[in-house]
C-alpha cells in the first residue's frame, strides 16, 4: 500500500475520530493543551511512517496513548495529584454539576490509574470496553473489570463524601 | 440488592456522563489540514529552490545598481542631490588603521556609490540612538555570511546603534518567513530561533515553507504544536508581520541583505564592495550628521 494511501487513511482517521482521540488523550494528561499536543504528536508520526500498519486506527490511539504518557512524563504541567476540574468545563456546569465535579476532582485522582483512564474515555467520548481494550493492549474483560471496580469505589467515595 | 446496586451505579454513571468536558482549542482540527496541504503541494526540488533563491538575489541586486547608476547620472546633472561626507576624516581614519583593508584608504563614501539615499527618509523612533535596520532572508546564502558579521559589529556598537533586523519581503515565501520570524519572537525565543532558522536553510537543505515544517523546526525548539500553532495565528504576529511589510515598502527593499542607517541611507554589498565594506559604510554614515 502507498503512503499516500496511508496518509489519507490518517486524515480521514483523524476526522472521524479526533474527539475521540482528544479525549483518549485527556485521560491521561488531563489537561486541554497537553492533551491536544499528543494528539497532533502522534498524527505527524504517523504521517512520517513509510510502511502502512497493519491496524491504523488502533496504532493511532495506541500512539496518541503513548504520546500522552510521554507528555506527561515530561511537562512540568502534570502533576500526580491532577485534578479532574482542569478538564471539566465547569463554565458550562449547573451548580449540582459542579459540586459533583469538584467530589471528581478530589475522588478520580485516588483510583488506579488504569481505573482513571477507563473511566474517563468510557464516560466522556463514548468508547467501548473493546476499542478501550485495543488502545490499552489489555483484553475487553479487564478493561470492563478496570471500569466496574473504578466507578463502584468513586461512588462510594463521593457517597461518604455526601454523607 | 444486586440489581438495586447495579441501577445505582448506572444513575450514577449517567450523572458523571452528564459532566461536560472541556473541549478542544481551535488549533486541534488544523493539523489535518496543515497535513494535508503539506503533502499534496507540488514541491520544486531542493535545488530548484535553492537555484531560485539565489537567482532572485542576483537579479534583485543587478535591478538596485541599475537603479543606483542611473540615478547617480542624475544627480550629478542636477548637481544637488548628492550628499558629501560630513566628516570625511573619520572614514579615513578607520580605513587607515583597520587590518586586510580591500577599500582604498583616501577613498570617501559617496551617496550613489557606496552607499543610497531614500528620497522620503522614514522617521527615526528614538531620536538619541542612531537606528540601523537590516534586511534579511533566511534562505539568502549572502545573508547567511553577513549575519555573524552583523552580530559582532552590534555587539560593538551597541551603545551607540540600535540595530533592527527586518525580514524582506517582496514574495508569499518571503512573507511565511517573516512570519516564521515573529512566531518566533512571539514566543520569545528569537534569540535560538534566529540561528537555527539560518542552519535549517542554508546547511540542513530545509526550506520551512509550510506549516507542518515548521510545527516539526519548532518541536525540536521545545515548542509544541500547539503552542506554535497558537503563536503562529497570533494578532500579536500578525501585527509584526504587518509593520514588517510596510517598513519593506517604506525603505523599498529590493535585494538582500540591505542596511538603513538612520531611516536615509541604504547600503548593499554590491554598493558597498562586500559584506565587512557594508558595516564601514555603516559606520561612516552613523557620524554623518
Amino acid at each position: 500500500m502507498s503512503s499516500q494511501s496511508l496518509f489519507e487513511q490518517l486524515v480521514c482517521l483523524f476526522e472521524t475520530h479526533k474527539r475521540q482521540l482528544y479525549v483518549a488523550a485527556l485521560a491521561i494528561t488531563r489537561e486541554r493543551s497537553s492533551a491536544e499536543d499528543a494528539v497532533q504528536d502522534a498524527v505527524l508520526a504517523i504521517s512520517e511512517l513509510k510502511t502502512n500498519p497493519l491496524d491504523l486506527k488502533a496504532y493511532l490511539f495506541r500512539t496518541v496513548r503513548n504520546k500522552a504518557l510521554h507528555c506527561i512524563k515530561q511537562s512540568q504541567r502534570f502533576k500526580a495529584d491532577t485534578d479532574a476540574s482542569s478538564f471539566i468545563d465547569t463554565n458550562n456546569c449547573s451548580a449540582e454539576q459542579i459540586v459533583l465535579a469538584s467530589q471528581l476532582t478530589e475522588h478520580l485522582s485516588t483510583l488506579d490509574s488504569n481505573q482513571q483512564q477507563v473511566i474517563i474515555m468510557k464516560l466522556f467520548a463514548g468508547f467501548t470496553f473493546q476499542q478501550i481494550a485495543t488502545i490499552t493492549e489489555s483484553s475487553p474483560n479487564t478493561v470492563a473489570s478496570w471500569y466496574r471496580r473504578g466507578l463502584k469505589q468513586l461512588k462510594e467515595k463521593i457517597h461518604e463524601y455526601q454523607d | 440488592m444486586n440489581t438495586k446496586t447495579e441501577e445505582n451505579l448506572d444513575e450514577f454513571e449517567k450523572q458523571l456522563a452528564s459532566l461536560p468536558i472541556l473541549e478542544p482549542s481551535e488549533n486541534y482540527g488544523k493539523i489535518s489540514a496543515i497535513i494535508t496541504e503539506h503533502k499534496t503541494k507540488p514541491w520544486l526540488p531542493q535545488w530548484k529552490l535553492v537555484t531560485a533563491g539565489t537567482l532572485t538575489c542576483l537579479v534583485a541586486a543587478f535591478v538596485i545598481v541599475n537603479l543606483i547608476t542611473s540615478f547617480s547620472s542624475r544627480s550629478s546633472t542636477a548637481g544637488s542631490e548628492e550628499i558629501q561626507p560630513a566628516n570625511p576624516s573619520r572614514g579615513v581614519a578607520e580605513v587607515a588603521n583597520a587590518p586586510n583593508l580591500d577599500v582604498q584608504p583616501t577613498a570617501p563614501y559617496v551617496l550613489g556609490t557606496h552607499y543610497m539615499q531614500l528620497s522620503t527618509p522614514v522617521p527615526a523612533e528614538n531620536p538619541d540612538i542612531v537606528e540601523v535596520v537590516a534586511f534579511f532572508w533566511y534562505p539568502c546564502n549572502p545573508c547567511y555570511q553577513f549575519d555573524g558579521l552583523l552580530a559582532n559589529w552590534e555587539t560593538e556598537n551597541l551603545a551607540t546603534v540600535e540595530l533592527t533586523q527586518i525580514p524582506a519581503i517582496w514574495s508569499g515565501r518571503m512573507r511565511f518567513h517573516a512570519r516564521a520570524y515573529y512566531t518566533a519572537e512571539t514566543l520569545g525565543i528569537l534569540n535560538r530561533a534566529h540561528d537555527r532558522f539560518y542552519q535549517a536553510m542554508q546547511e540542513q537543505g530545509q526550506t520551512l515553507e509550510d506549516e507542518l515544517s515548521l510545527i516539526r523546526f519548532f518541536s525540536e525548539l521545545g515548542i509544541s504544536a500547539s503552542e506554535f500553532l497558537a503563536a503562529f495565528n497570533s494578532d500579536v504576529t500578525l501585527d509584526k508581520l504587518q509593520l514588517a511589510e510596510q517598513a519593506n515598502q517604506d525603505y523599498q527593499i529590493q535585494a538582500t541583505p540591505t542596511l538603513y542607517v538612520a531611516g536615509r541611507f541604504g547600503i548593499t554589498a554590491t554598493t558597498a564592495g562586500g559584506f565587512q565594506e557594508m558595516l564601514k559604510v555603516a559606520d561612516y554614515l552613523i557620524d554623518t550628521p
